[in-house]
């Protein structure tokens, strides 16, 4: 009988205790990472009665265990730390897109075309102040495109910073909550007890931790989790270490664990994708936009400064850029390599026009610059050495250039536009031309010279007079010629001698006998001249479409009038001595006609008389890059754009409502649009600085980069939370409560109690039954 | 796997089915709403390269065709200027053919040389006129009035070039940039050199082998120095017939070359005979003559010496007549006989002209045609009608005068017309240039249309699918939400 009862009894406490646990399934069937729990039933041990029957004695709830797949678990944490860190890419870069807002009307690209566009319109009609303006204005516009570009990503980047932070913290309290329950639980593990609901409590933090940081963690024997990231343990069994945040020299987040600060590189987790993209990608992208920006400003103060406003050459330009030295106010004794300015010069050459700006006579000067050697003393002492120029770097240390009275200086390749000096070719003076120097001449050496038909006077050629009489100089034998004959003129052109009569007209001669030694065969002087009433004017219009350098040298090929004299012609030779070409001027030339003497390069010859026989010649100046040093735009001397980078681009202060100031022209002229033209160009150029791409297509690229990222990182997310569907629907199949089947057992377990009961009571009358025996 | 399905599983799915539905019904709304497929480059990077290649191209193209469009009107501005100066252009050469008639009165004449001046007045006006502020003709010194006339008393005496030689451009591609315009000195003042004319009768002839380089017009002034009778020997006398130079030998007008000029002695057998210069009148002579003039049937004169006439001398004899020529006034040269000879001018520049068939002293008017501005070559002719008027020149003089500028003004005609033949070429590549950039214009905004637009058919069914799907998954899981459960029927 006691058997039965306790039998009963341990039915009805089983039952009720398995109707708490349903109970609690259900009150937890939304409970987030709750597992159900499922009730384990056994029979109890036997007893053995009469004829040694096995008498049962009814049930025991042996276990409540929670419905968990730890390794379902472990995979839903390795993909919560993928979509942690897509999702966060995907919000970041999908942010950066808006910042760059590429496809819409105010793009970099499409206020890059506007200004090439305003530059091409503004050729056409360059006096047109509103065209000229616009170009200001596009500009203005491109620059604070880019400026805005590089503050959002700045903005962007300290948001980010600040989620980075957020999470930390949180993840911190999520660390020291997983090892307080580890505590927990191994402590319920050690009496034997598994303590489903903190376990669970415990598998919701872990997922946190994994989205937040990608942690991973590695469940133990004693019921315990070892959380760590990359290889470093956070937590281990009760005890969790703080994970701190700080910023290196580069603004990359540094993560480090304990008061060790043991290193933590997150790359996974919402924390490794803001780590990643402040870090790397915005600083990359933010790099590609300073490098586009740099190649603009470059590229564009290369061509501006080249150029001249309609009004022309320069009187006085001040430099954008100042020269700042770490070595104080000293900073003329800066080599030119250590400028320390956003742009950095090489070795080239500098090639200064200087235009007489009533006769538009025009002198070129070069400076061969070598940064390593020289200093900004040197430049400046090369500039102030230049015939109607001077130079000084002011306190801002600021280079200034100005000009001397009545004259201009500018940096374009604009040719001298009468270019015989002296009287060398064409003259109406008797004038003879000596080119062979050095000469080898000796002491005592003597010719005679008859001028205008006068007596023949001698020159003697001395050792005193000569620094070496072997190797005599054009200065010096001109020198000697000019002291020791009256009634002509001796100068150096173009490194020869070149000696005139200061007669003019027909009457006006030279007569050479070549004497002792035979110094006018030395010299390389011709035996006669004669003037004529006209001196032949030459006059050089166009720009040279080759930009090699090069020094044209003009000889008649004879004696003879221009536009009469049969087969004359003038030679034209390289500064190689090559023939170029052979200008026909003489029967049937039109004097003052245009003739081509190379691509671009024209010239006139009006009438009269030349003299090859006496040495004529004249040398014309041919422009290369006039600055293939870059002193230009590394000094922003006459820019177009100032600043360094993305950030910090601007229209040249200079020029700032002021489109009169703007460098339109190629010479000048108030239709002379040729420098805009160069300008537009820009658009369709292959940068050097931008490895041979256009700006265009660098900055295409470089929003068709950003599009595939952010598009990349949006797809990944897309198939990790598919997959991460897929996993939670497992976990849900496994361990959700299905409200149906606890209802069910519900039914089930009320039965068993209400039998169980039943079964008591049936004792109990059995027991009565007895009694009343 | 198992086969439990809890309701969290349904809910997931629901939410999330819910959740893919709504993103494509609100990606379909914007599609349409925006009409474009392409917001942002990660809609579909490589597509978003190309739009936004095709959208810079775009504007360019756009500017281009509009700068092209402005220089086709800047060059047809220059057009009508330069039509207006034809039509005046052959106004002037209508009144000065007519100038050129016998028939014209002096006060004809005089009213003509107004109107001409007029005429030069207005092309001064038409190479000076201006579009929006700027002067159509000068270069690029458009702020600067082209053309300045110089007038005395009134009228024009010289039209100066201010402007330079600097012409717009207009970019038409990458790398193809043309003039606009013509400048001023393109327009107005190229010359092409034509025919030198010469106008006089000293038998001076130019000689169309050469090209002269003197410009505009020179007055030759060829007068006499010396005569010289048959072989000259004799002080300039000839030794076969003994005939000597006159006293007064000083007076002669003869001139050229040996041959173009010829004394013809018939003898009388008495010592005397007559004697004639060229075809001129015959004089009889007596044999003790020292200065005997003869004048030939021109009027030229030569002065003879026969007293040591040979006796019986019977026959012809040349004379040459040395001179010199002298340019515009300036410094004589002496006259060199032969088929091409060369003057100098002053400046340096210099005439061919062919002596062999010179035959007197006096002025010619060389006029080197095609070297002159139209302006100058109005001015010429209005000067010639004028100084006819008041040299009072024979009417077969003066008319072959004022006919002989009608070959330069032609040839400025000329330079006019091809200004023009120019400028509508130049307009008409610029009108085809901005055609085909309008085509192209159109086919990148079709390119771009397709790639960065929406497909407003597509779009449409795929929002009507887009809102079925996130109907029927509403429905779904308000049915889930609302199911049955065991609950009900416990």
């Amino acid at each position: 009988m006691s058997i039965g009862l306790s039998t009963g009894l341990r039915a009805l406490l089983s039952s009720k205790t398995v109707m708490d646990m349903i109970g609690h399934n259900l009150a937890n069937q939304n409970t987030p990472g709750y597992s159900r729990q499922v009730a384990i039933l056994q029979t109890t041990q036997p007893v053995t009665g009469p004829h040694l029957l096995q008498i049962g004695t009814g049930v025991l709830l042996q276990d409540i265990f929670s419905v968990r797949n730890e390794s379902l678990n472990a995979r839903i944490r390795t993909e919560r730390a993928s979509i942690g860190r897509y999702d966060t890419e995907t919000s970041m870069l999908s942010q950066l897109e808006s910042i760059l807002g590429d496809l819409t009307d105010n793009g970099i690209a499409v206020k890059m075309q506007s200004l090439f566009d305003a530059a091409d319109e503004a050729a056409a009609t360059p006096e047109d102040a509103v065209l000229r303006g616009n170009v200001l204005s596009s500009i203005s516009e491109l620059s604070l495109a880019f400026r805005l570009r590089t503050s959002g990503i700045d903005d962007q980047r300290t948001t980010s910073l600040l989620q980075a932070q957020a999470l930390v913290a949180n993840s911190n309290s999520d660390l020291a909550q997983v090892a307080n329950l580890n505590t927990k639980i191994s402590s319920q593990y050690a009496l034997g007890v598994i303590p489903n609901d903190l376990l669970d409590q415990r598998t919701q933090l872990l997922e946190n931790l994994s989205e937040n940081l990608g942690a991973t963690a590695l469940p133990l024997k004693d019921g315990t989790v070892a959380v760590s990231v990359a290889g470093v343990t956070l937590v281990s069994g009760g005890s969790a270490q703080q994970l701190q945040g700080t910023l290196d020299e580069n603004g990359r987040v540094q993560l480090s664990a304990g008061k060790g600060g043991l290193k933590v590189p997150a790359t996974l987790g919402k924390l490794g994708a803001l780590v990643d993209i402040t870090a790397d990608y915005l600083p990359q992208k933010l790099g590609e936009l300073d490098t586009m920006a740099r190649s603009l400003i470059l590229e564009a103060n290369r061509i501006h400064s080249r150029g001249v406003p309609a009004t022309g050459p320069f009187t006085q330009l001040k430099s954008t850029y100042g020269i700042t030295s770490a070595i104080g106010p000293d900073v003329l004794s800066l080599r030119l390599s250590e400028l320390g300015l956003p742009f950095e010069m090489k070795d080239g050459k500098v090639s200064i026009a200087i235009s007489n700006l009533s006769t538009g006579d025009v002198d070129r000067h070069e400076l061969d610059i070598d940064v390593s050697a020289d200093t900004v003393q040197d430049l400046v002492d090369g500039l102030n050495a230049i015939p109607h120029l001077s130079a000084f770097v002011d306190g801002a240390g600021r280079l200034s250039l100005k000009s001397g009275a009545g004259y201009g200086f500018d940096f374009t390749r604009r040719l001298d536009k009468l270019p015989v000096e002296n009287g060398t070719f064409g003259s109406s003076s008797a004038t003879l031309v000596a080119g062979e120097f050095p000469a080898a001449l000796a002491n005592g050496d003597t010719l005679q010279i008859a001028v205008n038909g006068g007596a023949a006077q001698t020159v003697t050629f001395n050792s005193a007079d000569f620094a070496d009489i072997t190797n005599a100089t054009a200065d010096e034998v001109a020198a000697v010629i000019a002291a020791q004959i009256s009634g002509v003129t001796a100068n150096v052109v173009d490194g020869r001698v070149v000696v005139a009569s200061n007669a003019t007209g027909t009457s006006s001669t030279l007569a050479i006998t070549d004497g002792t030694g035979s110094p006018a065969a030395a010299l390389g002087l011709p035996a006669s001249s004669t003037g004529s009433d006209t001196s032949v004017s030459v006059e050089v219009t166009g720009m040279p479409a080759s930009t090699k350098e090069d020094v044209y040298t003009f000889k008649p090929t004879g004696d003879g009038q221009i536009g009469v004299t049969d087969d004359l012609g003038i030679e034209v030779y390289d500064q190689n001595g090559l023939l170029l070409t052979t200008l026909e001027v003489g029967a049937g030339y039109e004097p003052g006609s245009e003739l081509e003497v190379t691509e671009g390069v024209k010239v006139k010859f009006g009438p009269g008389f030349v003299q090859g026989s006496a040495g004529q010649f004249f040398d014309l100046d041919i422009p290369g890059d006039t600055d293939t040093a870059d002193m230009l735009p590394v000094f922003g001397l006459n820019a177009l754009f100032q600043g360094a980078d993305a950030s910090t681009i601007e229209v040249a202060s200079g020029l700032n409502g002021k489109p009169s100031a703007v460098s339109g022209a190629l010479v000048g002229g108030p239709g002379d649009g040729g420098n805009f033209l160069k300008l537009s160009g820009l658009a369709t150029r292959s940068l050097d600085t931008l490895s041979g791409e256009t700006l265009l297509h660098r900055y295409n690229g470089f929003a068709a980069d950003v599009g595939s990222t952010a598009a990349g990182a949006e797809q990944a997310l897309k198939s990790s939370t598919l997959v991460m569907i897929t996993l939670e629907t497992q976990r849900a199949q496994e361990s959700g409560v299905n409200p149906d089947e606890e209802l069910l057992n519900l039914e089930r377990y009320q039965d068993a109690y209400e039998s169980a009961a039943k079964y008591l009571s049936v004792l109990t009358d059995l027991n009565d039954v007895l009694l009343q025996l | 796997m198992s086969f439990r399905i809890t309701p969290q599983v349904l809910m997931a799915r629901s939410l999330y089915d819910m959740t893919n539905s709504y993103g494509r019904l609100s990606d379909a709304q914007l599609d349409l709403s925006t009409t474009r497929r392409l917001r942002v480059f990660s809609d579909d990077a490589a597509d978003a390269a190309r739009a936004l290649d095709l959208r810079t191209s775009l504007q360019g193209t756009t500017q281009r065709r509009a700068t092209v469009d402005d220089a086709a009107r800047a060059s047809d501005s220059q057009s009508e200027i330069l039509e207006q100066v034809s039509d005046l252009v052959a106004q002037a050469r209508q009144l000065t053919t007519s100038a050129a008639s016998d028939a014209k009165s002096n006060s004809d004449l005089k009213a003509i040389a107004t109107e001409i001046d007029a005429i030069l007045d207005q092309l001064v006006a038409a190479a000076n006129e201006t579009v929006q502020g700027r002067y159509l003709f000068s270069g690029s010194a458009i702020d600067t009035k082209p053309f300045v006339a110089t007038r005395i008393g009134g009228k024009v005496t010289g039209v100066s070039y201010r402007g330079d030689d600097i012409v717009r451009q207009a970019r038409l591609g990458p790398n193809e940039v043309k003039d606009i315009e013509l400048s001023g000195r393109q327009a107005f003042l190229s010359t092409t050199r034509d025919t030198t004319l010469l106008v006089g009768g000293t038998g001076l002839k130019t000689v169309t082998s050469a090209q002269d380089t003197m410009i505009g017009e020179a007055k030759l002034s060829i007068a006499h120095t010396t005569t010289v009778i048959g072989d000259g020997t004799l002080s300039g006398g000839d030794s076969v017939s003994g005939i000597q130079l006159g006293t007064s030998t000083g007076l002669d007008t003869v001139i050229g070359p040996a041959g173009n000029h010829s004394l013809t002695v018939t003898s009388n057998g008495s010592g005397g005979g007559t004697i004639r210069l060229d075809g001129g009148t015959e004089v009889t002579f007596t044999g003790g003559e020292t200065d005997l003039a003869l004048e030939n049937e021109s009027g030229d004169l030569v002065h003879v010496d026969l007293s040591s006439l040979v006796s019986g001398f019977s026959g012809s004899v040349d004379l040459t007549g040395n001179g010199t020529i002298a340019v515009d006034d300036g410094a004589p040269q002496t006259l060199v006989f032969g088929g091409d000879v060369v003057i100098q001018g002053q400046d340096g520049r210099a005439m061919h002209i062919d002596t062999s068939a010179l035959e007197r002293g006096g002025e010619t008017f060389a006029l080197f045609q095609g070297t002159t501005s139209i302006f100058d070559t109005l001015i010429g002719i209005r000067d010639e009608i004028t100084g006819a008027l008041e040299s009072d020149l024979d009417p077969t003089e003066r008319t072959a005068r004022v006919q002989s500028r009608l070959g330069a003004l032609d040839a400025s005609h000329e330079g006019i017309l091809n200004s023009l033949a120019t400028l509508g070429a130049r307009s008409a590549s610029f009108q085809r240039v901005s055609e085909s950039l309008q085509f192209f214009e159109l086919s990148i905004e079709e390119k771009r249309g397709e790639i960065e637009d929406t497909d407003i058919f597509k779009a449409s069914i795929d929002l009507a699918e887009a809102q079925n799907a996130y109907n029927a998954a509403l429905q779904a899981a308000a049915k889930i939400l609302t199911g049955p459960s065991l609950l009900n029927f416990l």
